[in-house]
């Protein structure tokens, strides 16, 4: 996949969790997504339709997913509860909402989020696309951002 | 000489400081008191967000039941319909019906044409941004947003009213 496709995403990602939420950050080297269910417990999925078709999931484990729900409400969460999955999945709404501004090959529309919890999930990524993931480091947890998008022809 | 021109200037800025002080204050209570009460119709799908719009309001003294929520551009027609509105914040992806459509019908309704609509949302693409100040939304934020700096862009719709 195309740095211009995967691009948007982490400079999104970069906002949201650096910027935002002032995060001390750090981010891997983007790689292929070998198996599609090494995701952690916690995953947040938004779906891209339109021009092209796409998935993007964001995904953490447990603790993490509590502690960055809660910086980022400015509520202290204990644990996984209906309102940080709520959060959750407001957090890849976001970084999706934010990424089409830089993803200008093509006309874009996202779906409402859902989030899926647990250790064994299977996710309708789009067939024959690979899945990049982008790690993140920072000091409340881990976390990965996947994008899986057909690119223009 | 020099030492009364010092005091003078800090006298000054003693003042100024205080009458900034008091005009916050009073805009403080501004809101709560009968007269100037608003009622405000957030309108987000996700119950974090509602609730991160909500206290931006009520740290400036809003009394929490002109503050009402709707999950769903349905349920905030209905509300729309039924009460009385001073201001809309609305996010566009929702179901049932989204934020754009929402604006739409509620832009049909006399009494709505002038109140200001603000559209919070992530969609952060030009074309989405173009498209919803067509259909008459007074400002477009992008998410994610601080919560002074919402107070910020709200404040002027707040102010236009009272």
């Amino acid at each position: 996949m195309k740095a211009k496709y995967i691009n948007p995403f982490l400079n999104a990602s970069v906002n949201l969790f650096r910027n935002f939420l002032g995060l001390d950050l750090t981010n891997g080297k983007p790689y292929i997504l070998e198996n599609a269910h090494d995701l952690d417990e916690v995953s947040a999925i938004i779906g891209l339709a339109g021009e092209t078709t796409g998935a993007v999931v964001l995904s953490f484990s447990r603790t993490t997913a509590v502690k960055i729900v809660s910086k980022f409400s400015g509520r202290k969460f204990q644990a996984l509860t209906n309102e940080v999955i709520d959060g959750v999945g407001e957090l890849v709404n976001i970084l999706a909402g934010n990424a089409k501004k830089d993803l200008l090959d093509f006309r874009i529309e996202i779906s409402l989020p859902g989030v899926i919890t647990g250790n064994s999930y299977k996710i309708n990524w789009p067939k024959n696309v690979p899945i990049i993931t982008i790690p993140f480091k920072s000091e409340i947890g881990e976390f990965t951002v996947n994008v899986s998008l057909k690119e223009a022809e | 000489m020099q030492f009364l021109l010092q005091l003078r200037l800090f006298e000054r800025c003693q003042i100024w400081i205080l009458k900034k002080y008091n005009k916050k204050v009073s805009m403080l209570e501004h809101y709560s008191q009968e007269d100037n009460r608003m009622k405000i119709l957030i309108i987000d799908d996700s119950s974090v967000m509602r609730r991160m719009h909500k206290n931006v309001f009520i740290e400036h003294k809003f009394k929490e039941e002109d503050l009402i929520e709707a999950d769903d551009g349905v349920k905030a027609f209905q509300i729309a319909k039924d009460q009385v509105i001073d201001l809309f914040l609305v996010d566009w992806n929702m179901p049932y019906l989204n934020g754009y459509e929402f604006v739409k019908k509620i832009r049909a309704i006399e009494k709505y044409q002038k109140t200001p609509i603000i559209m919070i949302t992530s969609e952060a693409a030009k074309y989405n941004v173009v498209e919803a100040i067509k259909i008459g939304v007074t400002n477009y934020i992008v998410k994610p947003i601080k919560a002074d700096m919402l107070w910020q862009k709200l404040e002027k719709y707040l102010e236009e009213k009272s």
